[in-house]
């Protein structure tokens, strides 16, 4: 009886160590986590801005002044223009 | 116990009452019960409450915000996105700063003073002191790390296009809710769900630890519109151009894709700048595309000979007594800007005849008549979604007048929105077909209802197509390159407050498609009071068509349908002169 008794306690501590290793490990997973949710929040954060840089200087309308005025260019002209038609691809 | 009856023995023993040790045990056994009871109160049956109640000491549980959905055009080019900024909160029960803080604080976020100690007196828990923050900024604040004052996540709206496509996107509020446009429309796909996260703070509130996450941030979707934003800076552009060309007091534009009933560009001018709150005002925040009706004028001509050519009432070489140049119909009277003799019905389109198409009207029935309007979408909403669309006002015929018969012909009488009368030249477009419009990509082409045949269809297009020829009112609407059909107009703008009309303000409107062997795109455009000098649909509102049309066909690589050699100019001057 007392080494049966013996031999549960000795389970009971190994559960109970069992219980706080896992919760320790479960912290520490979950802080991991965390800090690759703010790496991946900083990336979408960088990722917005350079969107956002890209919508401003890819503008129309500071693309045109620049072609015009910088680059001298121009829309070519009607006359000037040539389509290839793609027969399977015709809209 | 034992020690202590012992010693009351003893000491009872030495001279003292043998109730007095009684009583004393009695006291000491009562305290000790009393102790008991509460022992048991507090663990056993208060637990829960108080282990609560001690959690909400340490732990707590915060908000994350979800960020907002962006919008991009039908290339995924971006029109509005959320970005990240951070906004100073405090919790006016725990601030404890000195006046050195305080006033670095306040040169920080630019924020006087005063206003940061009245707030830090408050007896509130939450307060701001100033939002959206740049990150730089945000950053700088929490380095002076002053006791009760917080920083919280937020997000900034940001459109890069500025007022380009202002009226379509709208705006949204401070919260980032969606107050006009699409961001209002489709503010149930765009908000994300707010995140929420169990935390563990210190004495004065920093966060020690995460404990869990209850929920995660959702993100609002993206949303994808039916814009080209290149068409759209392409209109808009034009659009400012013609304003101040004309001296204009307001003018608008629309584009629709013929097969697929998508918006490709909508604009209005003047408009605003989403990202500067101080640019909207009334007249700068409407979109008027969809919220505005007006009486549309000539534009409205080829609906009468539509309905009256499917009824078999005229063919397109009917001829049409003009001659007088006016027309009464019981006490008023229908003119013409002057003399154009007997018509047929193509040139009733094609010289824009008041008197023609009155006449022409007349042969119908009043119910013939309201109905061809109403299927052709006017007095309904189109549909796309847009909030604070007008129906437009189309009068239930039983009450109609005969000559309200008669000038509704011509557009007086009923008022539309442009883009129903878009949508309905897609009729003569679309060999009969009116396309459902709306503003989210589609990319396939879909199936109108029918509400005339084909070959009626056809021939109103004819028709249209001479009223751009170089004897047509339309003619300033040509493109080199490409066939060309659509109608001009020219109404009296209504008096305000009285009835009638006012003589010299107008609304010139141009709605026209091409390429007429198989057309693509749709473009009705309004120019609201021109002032310097012409007013005529065909030279105001006619050229600024022609200049969207054919660059939107060049960016959509439209093949030509006429040698490029069509646009030599006409022997004889335009005649500019006549009515619409």
């Amino acid at each position: 009886m007392i080494k049966l008794n013996i031999f549960l306690f000795a389970i009971l501590i190994i559960c109970a160590l069992g219980v706080v290793t896992a919760q320790h490990e479960a912290r520490k997973l979950f802080m991991d986590q965390e800090k690759e949710q703010k790496l991946a929040e900083q990336l979408k954060t960088e990722w917005d801005q350079l969107q956002l840089e890209q919508g401003t200087l890819a503008m129309h309308a500071r693309v045109e002044k620049i072609a015009r005025k910088q680059l001298d260019m121009i829309t070519p002209p009607a006359t000037e223009n040539i389509l290839i038609i793609h027969s399977g691809n015709r809209r | 116990m034992y020690i202590l009856s012992a010693r009351s023995h003893t000491t009872n023993s030495s001279n003292f009452p043998a109730w007095r040790s009684r009583l004393m045990l009695g006291l000491l056994l009562l305290g000790l019960f009393i102790l008991a009871g509460r022992a048991t109160y507090l663990q056993g049956l208060n637990k829960d409450f108080l282990q609560q109640q001690g959690q909400s000491r340490y732990s707590r549980v915060v908000e994350q915000n979800a960020q907002r959905g962006s919008i991009k055009d039908r290339h995924g080019e971006i029109l509005a996105i959320s970005a990240p900024v951070k906004s100073v909160w405090i919790d006016p029960q725990q601030v404890d700063a000195t006046p050195e803080q305080i006033r670095k604080l306040a040169h920080l976020i630019g924020v006087s003073e005063a206003v940061i100690q009245k707030r830090i007196h408050s007896d509130k828990r939450f307060m701001y002191l100033k939002r959206r923050l740049p990150p730089e900024v945000a950053a700088s604040v929490d380095r002076l790390n002053i006791k009760g004052v917080y920083l919280k996540r937020e997000f900034y709206r940001y459109y890069p296009t500025r007022e380009l496509a202002a009226h379509i996107l709208g705006f949204t509020d401070i919260d980032g809710k969606g107050q006009e446009g699409v961001e209002l429309a489709w503010q149930d796909v765009l908000t994300g769900e707010h995140g929420k996260r169990r935390v563990i703070q210190d004495r004065i509130g920093r966060i020690v630890e995460d404990v869990e996450r209850i929920r995660s941030p959702k993100p609002g979707q993206d949303l994808t519109l039916s814009i080209d934003s290149k068409i759209q800076y392409l209109a808009y552009r034009e659009l400012a151009r013609a304003v101040k060309m004309h001296r204009a007091k307001a003018a608008s534009i629309v584009a629709l894709d013929v097969h697929t009933g998508e918006v490709l560009a909508m604009a209005n001018y003047p408009a605003f700048n989403p990202n500067q709150r101080a640019s909207i005002n009334n007249e700068t925040i409407r979109n008027r595309v969809l919220v505005d009706a007006f009486e549309p004028g000539s534009t409205l001509k080829p609906f009468a000979v539509a309905v009256a050519m499917e009824t078999g009432r005229v063919k397109s070489d009917t001829l049409m007594e003009t001659s007088a140049g006016m027309l009464k119909v019981g006490n008023a009277v229908i003119r013409d800007v002057r003399n154009k003799g007997n018509l047929t019905v193509s040139q009733v389109i094609q010289a824009s005849s008041n008197v023609g198409a009155a006449k022409i009207a007349l042969l119908l029935p009043p119910k013939t008549f309201w109905e061809m309007l109403n299927r052709a979408g006017f007095g309904t909403e189109t549909g796309c979604g847009f909030p604070g669309e007008t129906s437009g006002q189309l009068r239930p015929y039983h009450t109609w007048r005969p000559i309200e018969q008669a000038t509704m012909s011509y557009g007086h009488g009923i008022s539309v929105n442009l883009m129903q009368l878009a949508r309905a030249y897609t009729i003569f477009a679309a060999e009969g077909e009116l396309k459902p419009v709306t503003l989210l990509k589609r990319d396939t082409p879909v199936v109108g209802q029918k509400i005339i045949s084909r070959e009626t269809a056809l021939a109103v297009s004819k028709m249209l197509e001479l009223a751009v020829q170089p004897e047509g009112t339309g003619n300033r609407a040509r493109i080199s390159g490409y066939r060309v059909a659509g109608k001009t107009g020219t109404a009296h703008k209504r008096l305000e407050k009285q009835k009638g009309y006012a003589k010299d303000r107008y609304i010139s409107s141009f709605v026209g498609y091409a390429p007429v062997s198989n057309p693509r795109v749709v473009i009705a455009v309004l120019i609201d009071e021109p002032s310097a000098g012409e007013h005529f649909g065909g030279s105001v509102a006619a050229p600024a068509f022609s200049r969207v049309m054919e660059g939107t066909l060049r960016i959509l690589n439209v093949p030509f349908d006429e040698p490029l050699g069509n646009l030599v100019t006409s022997p004889t001057p335009a005649r500019l002169e006549n009515e619409g």
